[in-house]
Protein backbone atom coordinates (compact mmCIF):
# COMPACT_ATOMS: atom_id res chain seq x y z
CA UNK A 1 0.00 0.00 0.00
CA UNK A 2 1.44 3.45 -1.09
CA UNK A 3 2.31 5.94 1.55
CA UNK A 4 -0.01 8.31 0.13
CA UNK A 5 -3.12 5.84 0.24
CA UNK A 6 -2.04 5.20 4.19
CA UNK A 7 -1.93 8.71 5.24
CA UNK A 8 -5.93 8.77 3.34
CA UNK A 9 -6.83 6.01 4.75
CA UNK A 10 -5.99 6.97 8.52
CA UNK A 11 -7.86 10.01 7.53
CA UNK A 12 -10.36 8.97 6.45
CA UNK A 13 -10.84 6.16 9.15
CA UNK A 14 -10.62 9.20 11.45
CA UNK A 15 -14.08 10.49 9.90
CA UNK A 16 -12.69 13.19 7.62
CA UNK A 17 -14.99 14.44 5.40
CA UNK A 18 -12.79 16.32 3.24
CA UNK A 19 -10.76 13.08 2.62
CA UNK A 20 -13.91 11.36 1.83
CA UNK A 21 -14.77 13.80 -0.91
CA UNK A 22 -11.15 14.04 -2.33
CA UNK A 23 -11.21 10.14 -2.83
CA UNK A 24 -14.71 10.56 -4.74
CA UNK A 25 -13.36 13.36 -6.58
CA UNK A 26 -10.04 11.71 -7.36
CA UNK A 27 -11.90 8.05 -8.65
CA UNK A 28 -14.88 9.16 -9.76
CA UNK A 29 -14.25 9.48 -13.61
CA UNK A 30 -12.08 6.22 -13.29
CA UNK A 31 -15.13 4.73 -11.50
CA UNK A 32 -18.12 5.75 -13.51
CA UNK A 33 -15.54 4.53 -16.69
CA UNK A 34 -15.64 1.29 -15.33
CA UNK A 35 -19.13 1.12 -14.81
CA UNK A 36 -20.22 2.60 -18.36
CA UNK A 37 -17.62 0.60 -19.87
CA UNK A 38 -19.32 -2.25 -18.22
CA UNK A 39 -22.96 -1.82 -18.45
CA UNK A 40 -22.96 0.41 -21.24
CA UNK A 41 -25.71 2.94 -20.19
CA UNK A 42 -25.03 6.31 -18.63
CA UNK A 43 -27.64 6.44 -15.79
CA UNK A 44 -27.08 2.96 -14.55
CA UNK A 45 -23.74 3.64 -15.02
CA UNK A 46 -24.12 6.34 -12.66
CA UNK A 47 -25.79 4.60 -10.46
CA UNK A 48 -23.31 1.99 -9.78
CA UNK A 49 -20.72 4.61 -9.54
CA UNK A 50 -23.01 6.20 -6.63
CA UNK A 51 -23.12 2.69 -5.05
CA UNK A 52 -19.44 1.90 -5.20
CA UNK A 53 -18.91 5.30 -3.04
CA UNK A 54 -21.37 4.67 -1.05
CA UNK A 55 -20.64 0.96 -0.18
CA UNK A 56 -16.49 1.75 0.32
CA UNK A 57 -17.49 4.74 2.64
CA UNK A 58 -19.62 1.75 4.75
CA UNK A 59 -16.70 -0.37 4.97
CA UNK A 60 -14.16 2.14 5.22
CA UNK A 61 -13.23 1.44 8.62
CA UNK A 62 -12.90 -1.94 8.45
CA UNK A 63 -10.87 -2.26 5.17
CA UNK A 64 -7.70 -3.30 5.99
CA UNK A 65 -5.12 -1.59 3.46
CA UNK A 66 -4.03 -4.77 2.43
CA UNK A 67 -4.21 -3.65 -1.17
CA UNK A 68 -4.02 0.04 -2.87
CA UNK A 69 -7.67 2.20 -1.91
CA UNK A 70 -7.80 2.36 -5.74
CA UNK A 71 -7.86 -1.46 -6.22
CA UNK A 72 -10.31 -1.74 -4.27
CA UNK A 73 -12.64 0.55 -5.25
CA UNK A 74 -12.21 -0.97 -8.61
CA UNK A 75 -12.82 -4.44 -6.87
CA UNK A 76 -16.19 -2.93 -5.81
CA UNK A 77 -16.75 -1.51 -8.88
CA UNK A 78 -16.21 -5.03 -11.00
CA UNK A 79 -17.97 -6.72 -8.81
CA UNK A 80 -21.05 -4.44 -8.95
CA UNK A 81 -21.22 -4.27 -12.24
CA UNK A 82 -20.73 -7.76 -13.17
CA UNK A 83 -23.47 -9.16 -10.52
CA UNK A 84 -25.87 -6.21 -12.16
CA UNK A 85 -25.27 -7.53 -15.18
CA UNK A 86 -25.85 -10.92 -14.04
CA UNK A 87 -29.45 -9.73 -13.03
CA UNK A 88 -32.17 -11.62 -14.80
CA UNK A 89 -34.11 -8.10 -15.62
CA UNK A 90 -30.44 -6.55 -17.26
CA UNK A 91 -29.98 -9.54 -19.70
CA UNK A 92 -33.55 -9.13 -21.32
CA UNK A 93 -32.67 -5.32 -21.92
CA UNK A 94 -31.32 -4.58 -25.03
CA UNK A 95 -30.96 -0.87 -25.33
CA UNK A 96 -28.08 -0.79 -23.32
CA UNK A 97 -25.15 -0.07 -25.76
CA UNK A 98 -27.32 3.25 -27.25
CA UNK A 99 -24.95 5.32 -25.01
CA UNK A 100 -21.85 3.95 -25.31
CA UNK A 101 -22.28 4.66 -28.97
CA UNK A 102 -23.38 8.20 -28.29
CA UNK A 103 -20.18 8.74 -26.35
CA UNK A 104 -17.69 8.00 -29.18
CA UNK A 105 -19.94 10.24 -31.48
CA UNK A 106 -20.47 13.27 -29.32
CA UNK A 107 -18.41 15.74 -30.95
CA UNK A 108 -18.26 17.61 -34.61
CA UNK A 109 -16.37 15.41 -36.67
CA UNK A 110 -14.71 17.61 -39.77
CA UNK A 111 -11.71 15.88 -41.70
CA UNK A 112 -10.12 12.93 -40.48
CA UNK A 113 -11.95 13.10 -37.40
CA UNK A 114 -14.85 11.28 -38.94
CA UNK A 115 -12.78 8.23 -39.08
CA UNK A 116 -11.74 8.64 -35.59
CA UNK A 117 -15.13 9.14 -34.91
CA UNK A 118 -16.04 5.89 -36.21
CA UNK A 119 -12.88 4.25 -34.99
CA UNK A 120 -14.07 4.86 -31.51
CA UNK A 121 -17.82 3.66 -31.97
CA UNK A 122 -16.86 0.70 -33.41
CA UNK A 123 -14.30 0.03 -30.61
CA UNK A 124 -16.63 1.09 -28.19
CA UNK A 125 -19.35 -1.72 -29.56
CA UNK A 126 -16.68 -4.39 -29.70
CA UNK A 127 -15.84 -4.17 -25.99
CA UNK A 128 -19.42 -4.04 -25.23
CA UNK A 129 -19.82 -7.30 -27.39
CA UNK A 130 -17.45 -8.73 -25.30
CA UNK A 131 -18.42 -11.36 -22.96
CA UNK A 132 -18.67 -10.06 -19.04
CA UNK A 133 -15.46 -12.02 -17.95
CA UNK A 134 -13.64 -10.76 -20.62
CA UNK A 135 -14.80 -7.49 -21.17
CA UNK A 136 -14.24 -6.10 -17.14
CA UNK A 137 -10.55 -7.57 -17.42
CA UNK A 138 -9.96 -5.40 -21.06
CA UNK A 139 -11.21 -2.64 -19.34
CA UNK A 140 -9.14 -2.79 -16.12
CA UNK A 141 -5.96 -3.25 -18.08
CA UNK A 142 -6.40 -1.74 -21.28
CA UNK A 143 -8.60 1.72 -20.22
CA UNK A 144 -7.60 1.39 -16.61
CA UNK A 145 -4.25 0.69 -16.57
CA UNK A 146 -4.15 -1.93 -13.92
CA UNK A 147 -1.47 -4.58 -13.41
CA UNK A 148 -2.19 -8.39 -13.97
CA UNK A 149 -1.75 -8.42 -10.22
CA UNK A 150 -4.20 -5.99 -9.29
CA UNK A 151 -6.74 -7.41 -11.99
CA UNK A 152 -6.24 -10.89 -10.49
CA UNK A 153 -6.53 -9.17 -6.88
CA UNK A 154 -9.73 -7.19 -7.59
CA UNK A 155 -11.95 -9.72 -9.54
CA UNK A 156 -10.77 -12.60 -6.94
CA UNK A 157 -9.09 -14.65 -10.06
CA UNK A 158 -5.56 -16.24 -10.63
CA UNK A 159 -3.00 -14.12 -12.34
CA UNK A 160 -2.95 -17.00 -15.38
CA UNK A 161 -7.21 -16.35 -15.53
CA UNK A 162 -6.37 -12.49 -16.27
CA UNK A 163 -3.68 -13.11 -18.55
CA UNK A 164 -6.16 -15.80 -20.57
CA UNK A 165 -9.16 -13.42 -20.27
CA UNK A 166 -6.84 -10.34 -21.65
CA UNK A 167 -6.20 -12.38 -24.53
CA UNK A 168 -9.09 -13.64 -25.77
CA UNK A 169 -10.42 -10.15 -25.36
CA UNK A 170 -7.59 -8.27 -27.11
CA UNK A 171 -8.12 -11.06 -30.27
CA UNK A 172 -11.75 -10.45 -30.04
CA UNK A 173 -11.41 -6.79 -30.58
CA UNK A 174 -8.78 -7.52 -33.02
CA UNK A 175 -10.95 -9.15 -35.25
CA UNK A 176 -13.59 -7.22 -34.79
CA UNK A 177 -11.60 -4.25 -35.74
CA UNK A 178 -9.52 -5.26 -38.84
CA UNK A 179 -11.11 -3.01 -41.13
CA UNK A 180 -9.41 0.23 -39.82
CA UNK A 181 -6.11 -1.92 -39.90
CA UNK A 182 -3.91 -0.65 -43.24
CA UNK B 1 6.75 -23.46 -32.33
CA UNK B 2 3.51 -23.40 -33.90
CA UNK B 3 1.72 -20.37 -35.10
CA UNK B 4 -1.28 -21.08 -32.37
CA UNK B 5 1.70 -21.55 -29.50
CA UNK B 6 3.11 -17.92 -30.66
CA UNK B 7 -0.13 -15.89 -30.78
CA UNK B 8 -1.09 -17.60 -27.73
CA UNK B 9 2.21 -15.32 -26.64
CA UNK B 10 1.63 -11.95 -28.36
CA UNK B 11 -0.31 -10.47 -24.89
CA UNK B 12 2.55 -11.18 -22.57
CA UNK B 13 4.74 -9.97 -25.33
CA UNK B 14 2.63 -6.56 -25.66
CA UNK B 15 2.74 -6.42 -21.73
CA UNK B 16 6.25 -7.25 -21.19
CA UNK B 17 5.53 -10.29 -19.01
CA UNK B 18 6.93 -12.75 -21.01
CA UNK B 19 10.51 -14.55 -19.16
CA UNK B 20 13.79 -14.49 -21.71
CA UNK B 21 13.64 -18.11 -22.70
CA UNK B 22 9.61 -17.49 -23.85
CA UNK B 23 10.72 -14.45 -25.85
CA UNK B 24 13.80 -15.93 -27.58
CA UNK B 25 11.80 -18.57 -28.68
CA UNK B 26 9.02 -16.69 -29.87
CA UNK B 27 11.56 -14.20 -31.89
CA UNK B 28 12.77 -17.33 -33.71
CA UNK B 29 8.95 -17.95 -34.80
CA UNK B 30 8.44 -14.50 -35.79
CA UNK B 31 11.74 -14.00 -37.54
CA UNK B 32 10.32 -17.09 -40.34
CA UNK B 33 6.75 -16.40 -40.03
CA UNK B 34 5.64 -13.22 -42.16
CA UNK B 35 1.53 -14.36 -41.18
CA UNK B 36 2.34 -14.15 -37.50
CA UNK B 37 4.10 -10.98 -38.03
CA UNK B 38 1.49 -9.42 -39.65
CA UNK B 39 -0.95 -10.68 -36.68
CA UNK B 40 1.33 -9.44 -34.23
CA UNK B 41 0.65 -6.13 -35.95
CA UNK B 42 -2.54 -6.10 -36.04
CA UNK B 43 -3.27 -7.36 -32.14
CA UNK B 44 -0.18 -4.13 -31.55
CA UNK B 45 -2.66 -1.38 -33.35
CA UNK B 46 -6.07 -3.34 -31.58
CA UNK B 47 -4.27 -2.19 -28.31
CA UNK B 48 -3.08 1.00 -29.39
CA UNK B 49 -6.75 2.15 -30.32
CA UNK B 50 -7.64 0.05 -26.75
CA UNK B 51 -5.55 2.85 -25.29
CA UNK B 52 -5.97 5.53 -27.10
CA UNK B 53 -9.82 5.96 -26.15
CA UNK B 54 -10.72 8.53 -24.91
CA UNK B 55 -11.50 8.09 -20.77
CA UNK B 56 -15.76 8.66 -19.84
CA UNK B 57 -15.93 11.58 -17.48
CA UNK B 58 -18.43 11.11 -14.53
CA UNK B 59 -21.43 13.36 -14.94
CA UNK B 60 -21.12 17.23 -13.79
CA UNK B 61 -22.54 17.18 -9.84
CA UNK B 62 -21.51 13.72 -8.82
CA UNK B 63 -19.40 13.75 -6.30
CA UNK B 64 -22.00 16.03 -4.37
CA UNK B 65 -24.65 13.81 -5.10
CA UNK B 66 -22.55 11.36 -3.50
CA UNK B 67 -21.63 13.56 -0.73
CA UNK B 68 -25.42 14.10 -0.71
CA UNK B 69 -26.09 10.21 0.35
CA UNK B 70 -23.65 10.13 2.55
CA UNK B 71 -24.16 11.37 5.84
CA UNK B 72 -21.13 13.70 7.11
CA UNK B 73 -22.18 12.38 10.59
CA UNK B 74 -21.52 8.94 9.60
CA UNK B 75 -18.13 9.45 8.70
CA UNK B 76 -18.01 10.61 12.52
CA UNK B 77 -16.87 7.18 14.18
CA UNK B 78 -18.37 8.72 17.66
CA UNK B 79 -22.11 9.17 15.89
CA UNK B 80 -21.55 6.13 13.73
CA UNK B 81 -23.23 4.28 16.84
CA UNK B 82 -26.07 6.30 16.69
CA UNK B 83 -26.58 6.53 13.27
CA UNK B 84 -25.88 2.81 12.49
CA UNK B 85 -30.03 1.55 12.72
CA UNK B 86 -30.93 5.21 11.58
CA UNK B 87 -32.30 5.23 8.09
CA UNK B 88 -30.55 7.35 5.05
CA UNK B 89 -30.61 11.41 5.62
CA UNK B 90 -33.06 11.11 2.01
CA UNK B 91 -35.46 8.57 4.02
CA UNK B 92 -35.28 10.94 7.09
CA UNK B 93 -35.84 14.23 4.58
CA UNK B 94 -39.55 14.26 5.19
CA UNK B 95 -39.67 13.97 8.75
CA UNK B 96 -37.35 16.84 9.23
CA UNK B 97 -39.38 19.13 7.27
CA UNK B 98 -41.88 19.10 10.44
CA UNK B 99 -38.72 20.15 12.34
CA UNK B 100 -37.24 22.85 13.46
CA UNK B 101 -33.56 22.83 11.48
CA UNK B 102 -30.71 23.82 14.29
CA UNK B 103 -27.65 25.16 13.04
CA UNK B 104 -25.85 22.88 14.87
CA UNK B 105 -26.32 18.83 15.50
CA UNK B 106 -27.65 18.70 19.14
CA UNK B 107 -27.84 15.24 20.68
CA UNK B 108 -31.76 13.92 21.36
CA UNK B 109 -30.42 13.21 24.59
CA UNK B 110 -29.12 16.13 25.43
CA UNK B 111 -31.78 18.28 23.46
CA UNK B 112 -34.55 16.44 26.06
CA UNK B 113 -32.67 17.18 29.31
CA UNK B 114 -31.81 20.61 28.44
CA UNK B 115 -35.51 20.87 27.45
CA UNK B 116 -36.34 19.30 31.04
CA UNK B 117 -34.30 21.18 32.87
CA UNK B 118 -35.60 24.74 31.17
CA UNK B 119 -38.93 22.95 32.53
CA UNK B 120 -37.99 22.27 36.01
CA UNK B 121 -36.65 25.68 36.06
CA UNK B 122 -40.20 27.56 34.99
CA UNK B 123 -42.20 25.38 37.43
CA UNK B 124 -39.88 26.03 40.27
CA UNK B 125 -40.52 30.15 39.99
CA UNK B 126 -44.31 29.37 39.10
CA UNK B 127 -45.37 26.90 41.78
CA UNK B 128 -45.21 28.48 44.77
CA UNK B 129 -44.95 25.24 46.91
CA UNK B 130 -41.58 24.92 44.62
CA UNK B 131 -40.53 28.07 44.90
CA UNK B 132 -40.72 27.81 48.79
CA UNK B 133 -38.61 25.04 48.89
CA UNK B 134 -36.34 26.55 46.48
CA UNK B 135 -35.96 29.63 49.17
CA UNK B 136 -35.35 27.40 51.85
CA UNK B 137 -32.58 24.99 50.26
CA UNK B 138 -30.77 28.35 49.46
CA UNK B 139 -31.51 30.84 52.54
CA UNK B 140 -28.81 32.01 54.29
CA UNK B 141 -28.69 30.65 58.21
CA UNK B 142 -30.91 27.97 56.96
CA UNK B 143 -30.11 24.66 57.55
CA UNK B 144 -27.04 23.45 55.85
CA UNK B 145 -28.16 22.22 52.31
CA UNK B 146 -26.40 19.27 52.92
CA UNK B 147 -29.17 18.62 55.48
CA UNK B 148 -31.85 19.82 53.76
CA UNK B 149 -31.30 17.50 51.31
CA UNK B 150 -29.79 14.66 50.14
CA UNK B 151 -26.83 16.32 48.32
CA UNK B 152 -26.22 14.58 44.71
CA UNK B 153 -24.21 11.79 44.69
CA UNK B 154 -20.96 12.06 43.16
CA UNK B 155 -22.02 9.48 40.36
CA UNK B 156 -24.33 11.82 39.70
CA UNK B 157 -22.21 14.59 39.38
CA UNK B 158 -20.35 12.68 37.24
CA UNK B 159 -22.99 11.59 35.08
CA UNK B 160 -24.16 15.08 34.76
CA UNK B 161 -20.54 16.66 34.25
CA UNK B 162 -20.29 13.40 30.96
CA UNK B 163 -22.98 15.35 29.11
CA UNK B 164 -21.16 17.24 26.62
CA UNK B 165 -22.14 20.79 25.48
CA UNK B 166 -22.62 22.11 28.57
CA UNK B 167 -20.70 24.98 31.04
CA UNK B 168 -19.85 23.64 34.21
CA UNK B 169 -21.55 26.38 36.05
CA UNK B 170 -25.01 25.03 34.05
CA UNK B 171 -24.52 21.23 35.01
CA UNK B 172 -24.45 22.30 38.28
CA UNK B 173 -27.97 24.32 38.60
CA UNK B 174 -28.95 21.11 36.23
CA UNK B 175 -28.31 18.69 38.95
CA UNK B 176 -29.33 21.46 42.02
CA UNK B 177 -32.46 21.94 40.65
CA UNK B 178 -33.43 18.52 40.19
CA UNK B 179 -32.96 17.77 43.47
CA UNK B 180 -34.74 20.65 44.26
CA UNK B 181 -37.54 19.10 42.94
CA UNK B 182 -37.03 15.82 43.75
CA UNK B 183 -36.74 17.30 47.59
CA UNK B 184 -40.13 19.27 47.39
CA UNK B 185 -42.32 16.94 45.77
CA UNK B 186 -40.60 14.46 48.18
CA UNK B 187 -41.92 16.55 50.68
CA UNK B 188 -45.50 17.32 49.24
CA UNK B 189 -45.80 13.58 48.90
CA UNK B 190 -45.13 11.37 51.92
CA UNK B 191 -46.85 8.40 50.95
CA UNK B 192 -43.00 8.16 48.83
CA UNK B 193 -40.16 7.37 50.61
CA UNK B 194 -37.10 8.83 49.91
CA UNK B 195 -35.47 6.21 48.77
CA UNK B 196 -37.55 4.97 45.98
CA UNK B 197 -36.70 8.67 44.77
CA UNK B 198 -32.76 7.82 45.22
CA UNK B 199 -32.87 4.14 44.31
CA UNK B 200 -34.43 5.42 41.04
CA UNK B 201 -32.05 8.09 40.62
CA UNK B 202 -29.19 6.09 41.24
CA UNK B 203 -27.14 4.90 38.61
CA UNK B 204 -26.46 1.85 37.44
CA UNK B 205 -24.73 -0.62 39.83
CA UNK B 206 -20.82 -0.25 40.02
CA UNK B 207 -20.30 -3.74 38.56
CA UNK B 208 -21.93 -2.61 35.56
CA UNK B 209 -19.56 -1.23 32.89
CA UNK B 210 -20.98 2.62 31.83
CA UNK B 211 -23.00 2.74 28.64
CA UNK B 212 -21.01 4.07 25.56
CA UNK B 213 -21.07 7.98 25.55
CA UNK B 214 -21.84 7.74 21.63
CA UNK B 215 -25.43 5.94 22.91
CA UNK B 216 -25.70 7.73 26.65
CA UNK B 217 -25.87 11.05 25.90
CA UNK B 218 -28.79 11.40 28.54
CA UNK B 219 -29.21 10.32 31.67
CA UNK B 220 -29.86 7.26 32.60
CA UNK B 221 -32.55 8.11 34.89
CA UNK B 222 -34.69 10.96 33.76
CA UNK B 223 -36.22 12.50 37.00
CA UNK B 224 -39.71 12.67 36.03
CA UNK B 225 -39.46 8.76 36.39
CA UNK B 226 -38.13 9.34 40.18
CA UNK B 227 -41.04 11.77 40.51
CA UNK B 228 -43.60 9.53 39.90
CA UNK B 229 -42.40 7.90 42.94
CA UNK B 230 -43.27 4.37 41.65
CA UNK B 231 -41.31 1.21 43.05
CA UNK B 232 -42.52 -0.93 40.32
CA UNK B 233 -41.10 1.84 37.75
CA UNK B 234 -37.76 1.71 39.77
CA UNK B 235 -37.86 -1.12 39.85
CA UNK B 236 -38.15 -1.86 35.93
CA UNK B 237 -35.47 0.93 35.67
CA UNK B 238 -32.45 -0.88 37.23
CA UNK B 239 -33.86 -4.29 35.13
CA UNK B 240 -33.28 -2.05 32.00
CA UNK B 241 -29.64 -0.69 33.26
CA UNK B 242 -28.75 -4.30 34.23
CA UNK B 243 -30.31 -5.45 31.11
CA UNK B 244 -28.05 -2.84 29.44
CA UNK B 245 -24.97 -3.61 31.26
CA UNK B 246 -25.19 -7.38 30.38
CA UNK B 247 -24.74 -6.94 26.43
CA UNK B 248 -21.87 -9.04 25.34
CA UNK B 249 -18.60 -7.19 25.25
CA UNK B 250 -18.71 -7.97 21.46
CA UNK B 251 -21.83 -6.46 20.99
CA UNK B 252 -20.88 -3.08 22.83
CA UNK B 253 -17.66 -3.45 20.85
CA UNK B 254 -19.63 -3.76 17.59
CA UNK B 255 -22.25 -0.83 18.51
CA UNK B 256 -19.49 1.53 19.89
CA UNK B 257 -17.56 0.97 16.49
CA UNK B 258 -20.19 1.62 14.11
CA UNK B 259 -21.78 -1.18 11.83
CA UNK B 260 -21.19 -2.58 9.69
CA UNK B 261 -18.28 -4.10 11.69
CA UNK B 262 -16.22 -6.76 10.38
CA UNK B 263 -16.81 -10.71 10.74
CA UNK B 264 -13.77 -13.04 11.41
CA UNK B 265 -13.54 -16.33 10.54
CA UNK B 266 -11.39 -19.76 10.18
CA UNK B 267 -10.73 -22.06 7.93
CA UNK B 268 -8.77 -24.95 8.59
CA UNK B 269 -7.91 -26.91 5.68
CA UNK B 270 -6.10 -30.05 4.78
CA UNK B 271 -4.48 -28.48 1.60
CA UNK B 272 -3.65 -24.58 2.14
CA UNK B 273 -2.52 -23.82 -1.58
CA UNK B 274 -5.54 -25.10 -3.46
CA UNK B 275 -8.42 -23.40 -0.68
CA UNK B 276 -7.92 -20.19 -1.55
CA UNK B 277 -9.09 -20.43 -5.14
CA UNK B 278 -12.11 -23.04 -3.93
CA UNK B 279 -13.24 -20.36 -1.44
CA UNK B 280 -12.70 -17.62 -4.32
CA UNK B 281 -15.16 -19.48 -6.38
CA UNK B 282 -17.66 -19.31 -3.77
CA UNK B 283 -17.29 -15.72 -2.69
CA UNK B 284 -18.21 -15.10 -6.80
CA UNK B 285 -20.99 -17.76 -6.62
CA UNK B 286 -22.04 -15.72 -3.47
CA UNK B 287 -22.16 -12.35 -5.54
CA UNK B 288 -19.15 -11.46 -3.38
CA UNK B 289 -15.80 -9.74 -4.01
CA UNK B 290 -12.39 -10.51 -2.59
CA UNK B 291 -11.43 -6.60 -1.28
CA UNK B 292 -7.86 -8.06 0.05
CA UNK B 293 -5.91 -10.43 0.21
CA UNK B 294 -2.45 -11.14 2.22
CA UNK B 295 -0.18 -13.74 3.64
CA UNK B 296 0.28 -14.62 7.98
CA UNK B 297 2.87 -16.65 7.80
CA UNK B 298 1.98 -20.03 6.20
CA UNK B 299 -2.30 -19.05 6.55
CA UNK B 300 -4.00 -16.97 3.67
CA UNK B 301 -6.15 -14.03 5.21
CA UNK B 302 -8.33 -13.00 2.55
CA UNK B 303 -11.02 -9.83 3.22
CA UNK B 304 -14.37 -10.50 1.49
CA UNK B 305 -17.56 -8.66 1.16
CA UNK B 306 -20.73 -9.68 0.92
CA UNK B 307 -24.46 -9.61 0.47
CA UNK B 308 -26.04 -10.37 3.57
CA UNK B 309 -29.01 -12.77 1.95
CA UNK B 310 -25.97 -14.50 0.17
CA UNK B 311 -23.77 -14.66 3.76
CA UNK B 312 -25.27 -18.17 5.14
CA UNK B 313 -24.76 -19.95 1.60
CA UNK B 314 -21.34 -18.77 1.47
CA UNK B 315 -20.83 -20.09 5.02
CA UNK B 316 -22.03 -23.49 4.11
CA UNK B 317 -19.97 -23.35 0.89
CA UNK B 318 -16.80 -22.89 3.26
CA UNK B 319 -18.01 -25.84 5.36
CA UNK B 320 -17.55 -28.38 2.03
CA UNK B 321 -14.14 -27.01 1.71
CA UNK B 322 -12.82 -27.23 5.50
CA UNK B 323 -13.87 -26.55 9.27
CA UNK B 324 -15.35 -23.46 9.72
CA UNK B 325 -15.64 -21.26 12.77
CA UNK B 326 -17.20 -17.98 12.40
CA UNK B 327 -19.11 -15.77 14.81
CA UNK B 328 -21.91 -14.56 13.01
CA UNK B 329 -24.15 -11.41 14.68
CA UNK B 330 -27.69 -11.60 14.24
CA UNK B 331 -28.07 -8.24 13.30
CA UNK B 332 -25.97 -7.88 10.11
CA UNK B 333 -25.46 -4.89 7.28
CA UNK B 334 -26.21 -5.39 4.05
CA UNK B 335 -22.90 -5.41 3.05
CA UNK B 336 -20.81 -8.23 5.56
CA UNK B 337 -17.60 -7.41 5.63
CA UNK B 338 -15.64 -10.73 6.38
CA UNK B 339 -12.32 -11.36 7.28
CA UNK B 340 -11.39 -14.70 6.77
CA UNK B 341 -8.03 -16.52 7.61
CA UNK B 342 -7.41 -19.95 5.89
CA UNK B 343 -4.96 -22.31 8.29
CA UNK B 344 -4.23 -25.75 7.82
Amino acid sequence: MAADDAAWLTRLRAGDVAAFEELVTAYQHRVYGVALRMLGNRAEAEEIAQEVFLRAHRTLADFRGDAKLSTWLYAIASRLCLTRLAGAERRLRRADRVDLERMADTREHPGAEIERSERETALSRAIAELPEDRRIVVVLRDLEGLSYEEISTALGVELGTVRSRLHRARMDLKSKLERFFA
Amino acid sequence: MTCHDARERFTDLLDDVLDAPARADLAAHLAGCGECRAELERLRQTVSLLHGLEPPRAPAGFVERVMAGTSPRALDPASRARSATRPRPLERAPRRRFFLRLPVDVPAGVAAFLLLAVGVGFLVTRVPELEDARRVASAPGSAPREEAYSPPTASERTAASSAPGRADGERDTVVSERDVRARALADRAPSVPADTIAAAQAPAPPSAPAPPPAIATAPETPPQTALKGSRDEARALSKSSAARASETPARTARVERGLPSAITAQLRVADRDTAPATVINLVNRARGVVVGSSADGDDRILELMIPRAELPRLLEGLRSVGALSADVPADLPPDVHLVLRIGA
